[in-house]
Parts: structure tokens; sequence; C-alpha cells
């Protein structure tokens, strides 16, 4: 029963959503973004051409050794992924911010557990039916992009670049699946939309970012009082807050798909940079998922539909 | 009898607040039975209770023999449920709704589509069936919410006010069709205002009132007792309605006594409704006709929630 109604949940709540215009419009500006700001700008501006016969097109090592790299690709790469990770952040949130608030204010609630739903069904078909297109869209528009960018950008490309592509991509989908399920969470606590959505977003953007800037307050202070270059920015009393911001694991997936040269410490509201350990910063990832998630599961089992 | 539903001391708090002081009430396979209370009684908090949205503080909730508080959703299958207060998903038709709602019910495609035309049917929304429900007027939602409760041929049907939003058509049909339900065997909780309503489909009524069952009986045995020493109204047609009249009555034994119209309305026990006849005339009042009201049930309800609260 429990699978049967996830199935018939998730594939209502994905028609819903490709019969809105929401997910068409929001997938248009990622698209054109994406467009815009890896193949359109760096063409216009002759990047392609600057780079053409230099020592980096002509590497035969993969983009991200140094010294051999193809430059433009991968500082392009990482525009898109830095443009793109407060819109994709965002986008996730809006997805589920309204999964759970919504049936209940609209009243639909009282007609779909009416049926034979188990309540955590109908929680993981709300998260399954938002998070699935949402994924597939990004990740379908990012693989198309890359491949562009191989074409338009010189150098060769070997099989670690595809790797690194994906583990950065399948970092990116992780860390879309964080945001969701924080939307998912703040969606069971009312009865409100905008009051998810707020929540969410301050959580988001700010509590949690806050949290992971301590290190980095530290680290300024350290380095105004025995210089920059006597510390290590990634040493462990740094480094360990930025796992708490949930916004760095799309920064290290810029670093995952770009190399370290081209890491870009950046969040949107609050910036820290990217964490130390890759693998880490994937469980940290995995943690805030699942935190949230067991978070929804406990007040969908327990509340009072009214 | 079997008992359909059965439940047994159920309580429900909201803070200091008793919704439900330990209800206890059986419906039997087959009956259509009324639930009746005025607004703030604890009905909606009753009906959410044993539907499994809300839950209860205390006390047992069984269909047809299975826990409803512990497992609703094993208990979804045998049940149909109107809710006084939904809404649908504005970007899929009606028959989306229903397909989607038949898929949860593990209805084959067969059977689905069978049902699905079946219900569109009895309900009169074969020809919007196709168009998105955003477009559909209050009435014509009701309609595919009643569809939707009754696709896959539950045991129980729940009924919340279903006649808000219909029109007097509307109305009609859906008292046929609970009759017709019933004469099938299924049985039908009717929650609703429309104490008329109630009076001419139901064959079994309780009365809740702040949280506590004030009376559950037959229709029929609730009209006999009327007739026989228990509350009667009584309307007597006048040629001249004075107010005089009123207190003349009232003097006689009578309460809750009005003019409404050329009509002089008030209860009394049924014994003395020869010795107020007899005082009206005595009075000087010429009266042109003498009957019972013919709300009796609003009678009963009136005695049982006695601050006279109407829903």
């Amino acid at each position: 029963m429990f699978w049967h109604a996830t199935k018939e949940v998730a594939r209502k709540e994905f028609l819903q959503h490709i019969r809105s215009t929401r997910l068409i419009i929001v997938g248009l500006l990622f698209a054109i973004s994406l467009i815009v700001t890896t193949i359109v700008f760096p063409v216009a501006l002759g990047f392609n051409e600057f780079f053409e016969g230099s020592e980096g097109a002509d590497r035969a090592s993969g983009p991200y050794e140094p010294g051999g790299e193809n430059i433009a690709m991968a500082f392009f790469l990482t525009i898109p992924i830095l443009g793109g990770v407060f819109f994709m952040q965002v986008l996730a949130i809006i997805m589920t911010s309204d999964a759970v608030c919504s049936e209940w204010h609209n009243r639909s609630i009282f007609l779909l557990l009416s049926k034979p739903v188990p309540r955590g069904a109908f929680l993981l078909g709300k998260f399954l039916g938002s998070v699935v297109p949402l994924v597939v869209m990004v990740a379908v528009l990012m693989i198309i992009d890359f491949l562009v960018l191989l074409a338009v950008f010189p150098g060769e490309t070997i099989a670690r670049d595809w790797g690194h592509f994906f583990g950065g991509l399948g970092m990116i989908v992780l860390g879309l699946t964080v945001f969701a399920t924080m939307g998912l969470f703040f969606s069971t606590l009312t009865r409100s939309t905008l009051a998810s959505l707020f929540m969410t977003f301050g959580v988001a953007f700010l509590a949690l970012p806050l949290v992971g800037l301590i290190g980095e307050i530290n680290l300024w202070t350290d380095q105004e009082n025995q210089g920059f270059d006597a510390v290590d920015p990634m040493a462990a009393e740094y480094d360990w807050s930025r796992y708490f911001n949930p916004g760095s694991i799309f920064t290290k997936a810029t670093e995952v798909i770009a190399g370290d040269d081209f890491a870009f410490g950046f969040s949107f509201l609050v910036p820290t940079q990217a964490p130390g350990v890759t693998w880490l910063s994937v469980v940290a990832g995995l943690a805030f998922a699942a935190v949230f998630y067991a978070g929804a599961w406990v007040v969908v089992q327990t509340r009072n539909f009214e | 009898m079997s008992s359909v539903l059965d439940i047994r001391g159920l309580r429900k708090n909201y803070g200091p607040i008793h919704a439900l002081k330990g209800v206890d009430l059986q419906v039997n396979k087959g009956e259509v039975f009324g639930f009746l209370g005025p607004n703030g009684a604890g009905k909606t908090t009753f009906t959410k209770c044993v539907t499994g949205f809300v839950r209860p503080n205390g006390g047992e909730v069984s269909v047809l023999g299975i826990d409803a508080i512990e497992h609703p959703p094993a208990v979804a299958p045998h049940i149909g449920l109107v809710p006084d207060q939904y809404d649908f998903y504005p970007n899929l038709t009606g028959r989306q709704h229903l397909d989607f709602y038949g898929r949860l019910q593990g209805m084959d495609k067969e059977y689905r589509q069978e049902r699905i035309a079946k219900m569109l049917d009895m309900v009169r929304m074969q020809e919007r069936a196709d168009s998105k429900v955003k477009g559909y007027s209050h009435g014509m939602k009701q309609r595919i919410c009643i569809a939707q409760a009754m696709l896959h041929e539950p045991d129980l049907v729940f009924f919340d006010e279903p006649t808000n939003g219909l029109d007097p058509k509307g109305a009609y049909e859906l008292r046929e069709m609970i009759r017709g339900l019933a004469s099938d065997g299924t049985t039908v909780f009717l929650n609703s205002h429309g104490l008329h309503e109630v009076e001419q489909v139901c064959e079994r009524v309780a009365i809740l009132y702040k949280g506590e069952i004030k009376l559950t009986d037959t229709v029929q045995n609730l009209r006999r007792n009327v007739g026989a020493g228990g509350v009667n109204r009584v309307r007597v047609r006048l040629e001249k309605p004075m107010k005089k009249f009123e207190a003349t009555v009232k003097k006689i034994g009578a309460t809750e006594q009005r003019l409404d119209g050329d009509q002089l309305v008030y209860s009394c026990d049924a014994d003395l409704i020869p010795d107020t006849v007899a005082a009206l005339v005595g009075a000087g009042a010429r009266i042109t006709e003498v009957g019972h009201d013919s709300t009796s049930l609003e009678a009963v309800f009136l005695e049982m929630t006695d601050d006279g609260e109407t829903t």
C-alpha cells in the first residue's frame, strides 16, 4: 500500500507541475541564464579565440592539471554554477515549500488522506513528485550546456573531465535535495505557503550560513593578527563550520567541476569558502537532507489536520 | 444487526476545552444515520476523529472491526467521505481527479473507467468532466466530490453537510441518491444542519450537544414520543391574530409561543393541546385550523439543546 500510494501521489504531483506554467517558466529562465553566461557572453568577448593555440588548448592531461587546463572552459563553467547556485536553491525551495501546506490550506488534503494513503507515503510522494522534475531539468540542461562548452572552447576532453563533471553534477543534485527537504519540512509546520517560504529562506540563506561563517570569522581574525600567510585557511579550526552552510555543497561542486584554481567560496547572502574535504561535504549534505526529511515525517505523522 | 461503525468513549480536548466528552455511538449496516448538533457541538471534530484526520485523546473507533485510530489507511477502502470543506487541484479535470482517487483506491483500469463513467452519469457531470476544475462552480465541485466518495463502492459513506452549494434539484437528487445507497446495503452517516433533510432520509439520529450525545433514537420513535406526551409544536391559524393570544396559551402551560403571520405557534405537552385551544376560543379567538408543526424533529432538537441554539 505504501509504495503504491507514494507512486500515485508522486505521479499526480508531477502531472500538476508539468501542467502548471511554473516549471516551464523557471526552466526557461535557467536555460537562458546557462546559455548567456557560458556561451553568448564568452564568445561575444572573444575568450574562445583568446585561448586558441595557447598552452592550455593543447593539453592532453585533462583540464584540471596545473599548467594544462582548458582555462576558458573551466572558468566559464563556474559562472553558471555560481550564478545558478542561488537560482537553483531558490527553485528547490519554491518547488517544495508549499508541498504539504498548500494541500492543507486548499483543503485538498481532506480528499487525499481519506483514501488508503499512509501519511508517510503522502510525504514521500509529494517530495519525489516535486524534486524529480527539478533534478531532471537541471541535470539535462547542464549536460547539454557542458557539451556545447566542449564544442565552443578549445582543448581535448578526457574521461576524467567527465568524471569531474558528473561528480560535481551529483553534488549539485544532492544540494537541490537538501534545499528541497528544507522546504518540505517547513511546509509541514504551517498552513500558509508564504510563512513556509519565509521560514525556509530565513534558515537556508541566513541562519545556517551565519553558523557556517563562524570559522570564517575566526580565520579573518587570525589572519589579521598573525598575518595572511601565517594561517592555513583550510585548517580544521576554520573549516568545520563551512559544512553547516547547506549552500556549501554547491560551492564544493564548482570546485570539483572546475578544479581548485577556480573554486569560488560563494553563497549568495553569507559568503563562505568551499569546505576542504569533498566527502565530508557530501556527508554533510546527506545529513541535512536526512534531518529535514525526518523532521517533516515526524510532523506529518503527528499532525492534526483540521 | 451488525454494526459498521462502533465508537466507544471518544474524547478530544483542545487545551482546557473538551470538544468530545466520551462519545459512544453505533451505526448499523445499511442504515442512514443522521448526526445533528448546533454549531460548536463537536460534529466536525467527531467526523475528523473517525476519518483519521484528528487524533483523539482517548476512546476507540472501529469501522467494520478495524481500528480507525491506529490504521486509517486500512479503513479508507471501506469508507467514502464528502467533507464539509475541501477543494480540488485546479489544473486537473474532474475525470482526472476521479482517476487519481480510483488509482489510490487500487482499482484496476477497466473497473476504474467503468465506475468513473457511472459516477459521472449519476452526478450529471459527463459534459464537464474533461474541463479543468478551476472553471467549476461550487455545485459542480460538490457533484464531483460526491462521485469520488462513492467511486470505490464503500461500505460506509460520510456526508458532511452534503447539500451545501447544491440547488434544490441537486439537493433532492442527493436525497434520492442516499436512499438508493441505503437500499443497496451501503451505510450512510449524514452530518447535516438540515433537520428537515435528516428527518426525510434518516432512520436513526443522534443529537450531539457540547461534546456529548444527548439522544440516539429512530426518527419513528421520536415522532411517536412527540405524539404521546412528549413536546408538541402546535400551529393554530387565526382569523384575527392578536398578541394577547400568546399570553393566553402561556397561562395554560405553553412555551415558546409566538405569532408567525396569521398563525400562533407554541410548544406544549400533548395532553394540554385541547385546553390551549379551548382557552383561545374563550379569549375570543376565531380558529380556522389547528395542526402539528411538521418539523417535529426540530422540537426535539430544541428541547435537547436546551438553550435553543440552532444550527
